[in-house]
């Protein structure tokens, strides 16, 4: 008797808890990374996964360079993750495909109010006509990292956020001294895009329809950019810098300043010795505005994902949780969330074993960023820039020339992508 | 009857064991080839998630007539098969000659020779990256101390295609060890024969090894043509084609149309035309073979 009400009992129970107790739903998010940011999104997924015992992810991460090609057969054979990590320099492409589900309905649902919790450029960068297709959880900025014992060195007081590029090509060339493999360089960094974009010009018309860098705002940035290295001789040549790069060379010691993204302030924390630091971008003198980029990483849901809800707690979760944004910004990321971001918490508080630095330099370009033309499926537009700005760089061809072949070979590239 | 019973088991075991292979052919690559002939007639940008959509021989027409980096990726392919393939050969050669003397401890030096052939091509691009490099590199350090002008290497368009060529010799390893096996094919009566006959060194290469050897040569050549058709790796890691255009070989720009721009049409059609100019080529090289390459069992009217 008594072992059949112990059956009996545990019959019972088994049957009520299953009953009660439903498997947690699988959602599969798709994501880049090199080692340290696939650590650092298994991380934010963990404390995601804590709040959501209902919820499991299954990860997909994969190398930066594989990340396009596996997600575009995913697309393709029409059996993506649920989740999708995207950046808003793809220019609303994937969203234009349909490839993404409209996130609106869902914002509108648990009420949240984007124009006040983000920026409004990574939002706006976010959609494309007539759909909301991301949310952005962090941000990516630029501004100039600057070496102050060069600078006490030179007797030149450090740069600061009044400074237009005739202050920044003064220092550059008082930074400069010395001949041959020890040269110390006042510029070791300066991405092309910045120079197109520093007097004002651009590259692309704002809806991607059409190239337009040949104009003469365009050429003068390209032509400041070109005349750091020939006619000032403050930049390293382009064989000079595949002797030793960018990052090397400042954080040697060996450049005064640099345009470097936020992404960079981890690996410089380490390798660095000199006391550093980073301020704005300078200015356009004449119309006193500043261009930075800013990039942002975002989660977007699938149009065919069956598990839309699941998806959206993880898609909300990334942006908004302040759990997690806070764990972005513990570890040197700029939080999308407004509210972290400019917490003093965030800007005065610093990684363990990480000297202080001007955080608010960054979060400071996310209010006037633009978005680089070279995102997603403009690779190829991205390609063919590169491949004209290398022989400016040379001295192998004029700036006129390399945009005014740029624009042809652009726009014919630009046709193909938007037909 | 007893024989042909163990010939059909025989042959069940046969088409059981080969079958994966076969099969595994068949799938994954007879299909495949099929299937991009379809594709290369196709507009299919895999990016904008649009089905392929047929248009005939367009690929073909928009590559030999509208794209002008398909034939700067010809001109820099030629480039570098013309220098590459028979200075390749002949240090191959050359190696092959000097490793078959018979002294003591040369398969100690014929390890060391074929040793770089075996090391992964990533690593070795990476390597030849710094030996390349401008201001630290091993090879300016030399130039400069002879008081040689140092060119920027990688970083020149003019020089950046040599240095590819230069490099490609570090593979030279492979064709070495073939030569040296056809080295010593060559009956030694032959020249012990010229020998009694006085001929001297140069006339014993010229009239006997070179002859003997040219069936190897032969085989190196047309494998070489082939596999310069086909740079990739090299280039990719150094250079990804730059600067500018210096180094922007065939199937670089084949790759990156397919897996950078997604255009799978289009690179399909060039991987056509590829297969096309190397079949070209090697068939070339067989048909000039009837007057160079001489065979043992041969006889020549």
């Amino acid at each position: 008797m008594k072992k059949f009400l112990v059956v009996l009992c545990l019959g019972v129970m088994f049957l009520v808890s299953s009953v009660l107790y439903a498997a947690p739903v699988e959602i599969r998010y798709i994501y880049w990374g090199n080692t340290e940011e696939l650590q650092f999104r298994e991380e934010m997924i963990k404390i995601f996964e804590q709040k959501h015992p209902d919820i499991k992810v299954i990860r997909e991460g994969n190398p930066p360079a594989e990340y396009d090609r596996k997600l575009t057969a995913q697309l393709t054979a029409g059996n993506a993750a649920d989740v999708i990590n995207m950046c808003n320099d793809w220019w609303g492409q994937r969203g234009r495909q349909g490839a993404f589900a409209d996130l609106t309905p869902f914002v509108k649902k648990d009420k949240l109010d984007l124009m006040k919790l983000f920026w409004s450029f990574p939002i706006k960068s976010m959609q494309s006509p007539g759909i909301l297709e991301g949310l952005p959880y962090i941000l990516k900025t630029q501004a100039l990292f600057y070496n102050k014992k060069l600078f006490e060195e030179a007797g030149l007081a450090y740069p600061n956020d009044n400074w237009t590029w005739d202050n920044f090509l003064e220092a550059a060339i008082k930074l400069t001294k010395g001949e041959g493999a020890q040269k110390q360089y006042g510029v070791v960094g300066f991405p092309t895009i910045n120079a197109a974009w520093m007097f004002g010009g651009d590259v692309t018309s704002s809806n991607m329809k059409l190239v337009v860098a040949n104009n003469p705002k365009t050429l003068k940035g390209i032509q400041f950019l070109r005349d750091l290295i020939f006619k000032y001789k403050v930049m390293p040549t382009i064989a000079e810098f595949q002797a030793m790069g960018t990052g090397v060379r400042f954080s040697t010691g060996k450049g005064g300043m640099m345009i470097d993204y936020s992404w960079s302030i981890a690996w410089l924390q380490q390798a660095m010795h000199d006391p550093w630091d980073v301020v704005q971008l300078p200015m356009d003198p004449a119309t006193k505005k500043r261009y930075p980029e800013c990039r942002a990483d975002g989660l977007a849901i699938y149009s065919q994902s069956k598990n839309k809800d699941a998806a959206w707690e993880l898609v909300k979760a990334f942006a908004t949780d302040p759990d997690i944004q806070k764990y972005i910004a513990k570890n040197e990321g700029i939080p999308a969330l407004k509210s972290i971001a400019l917490s003093p918490e965030h800007l005065n508080t610093f990684k363990e074993g990480f000297k202080p630095y001007n955080k608010k330099a960054f979060v400071d370009a996310v209010s006037y960023a633009k978005l680089q033309p070279f995102g997603g499926y403009y690779n190829e537009l991205g390609t063919a820039w590169t491949r004209e700005m290398d022989l400016v760089l040379l001295g192998k061809e004029s700036p006129e020339e390399a945009l005014k072949k740029f624009q042809t070979v652009g726009n014919d590239i630009l046709k193909r992508l938007t037909k | 009857m007893h024989k042909k019973k163990i010939f059909s088991r025989e042959s069940v075991y046969f088409h059981f064991f080969i079958s994966p292979w076969f099969l595994g052919f068949l799938i994954f690559t007879l299909w495949p080839i099929i299937q991009s002939i379809y594709i290369s007639s196709t507009d299919w940008e895999m990016q904008l998630n649009v089905a392929p959509k047929f248009i005939g021989m367009a690929n073909y027409k928009n590559l030999l007539f509208n794209d002008e980096l398909f034939w700067i990726s010809l001109k820099n392919t030629f480039y570098y098969a013309f220098g590459s393939v028979p200075l390749g050969l002949i240090l191959a050669l050359i190696l092959a000659l000097l490793l078959n003397q018979k002294l003591r401890g040369i398969t100690i030096f014929r390890t060391i020779f074929y040793l770089p052939s075996v090391i992964s091509g990533v690593a070795v691009a990476l390597l030849w990256v710094w030996i390349f490099n401008p201001q630290f590199g091993i090879v300016n350090a030399i130039l400069a101390k002879l008081g040689l002008p140092t060119p920027g290497w990688l970083t020149d368009p003019a020089w950046a295609m040599p240095a590819l060529i230069i490099m490609s010799l570090w593979g030279v390893g492979g064709s070495m060890l073939i030569f040296l096996a056809g080295l010593q094919g060559i009956p030694t009566e032959f020249y012990e024969a010229a020998e009694i006959d006085g001929a001297k060194l140069w006339a014993k290469f010229r009239y006997i090894t070179l002859p003997m050897l040219s069936p190897t040569i032969f085989f190196n050549l047309v494998m070489g043509i082939i596999g310069s058709f086909q740079i990739f790796t090299n280039v990719y890691i150094m250079t990804s084609g730059g600067p500018g255009t210096a180094t922007l070989v065939y199937v670089l720009y084949l790759f990156q149309n397919a897996f950078l721009y997604f255009k799978m049409g289009y690179a399909s059609a060039m991987a056509w035309i590829l297969f096309v100019i190397i079949l070209t080529l090697t068939l070339l090289v067989i048909k000039s073979s009837a007057f160079w390459v001489y065979y043992e069992t041969e006889v020549k009217r």
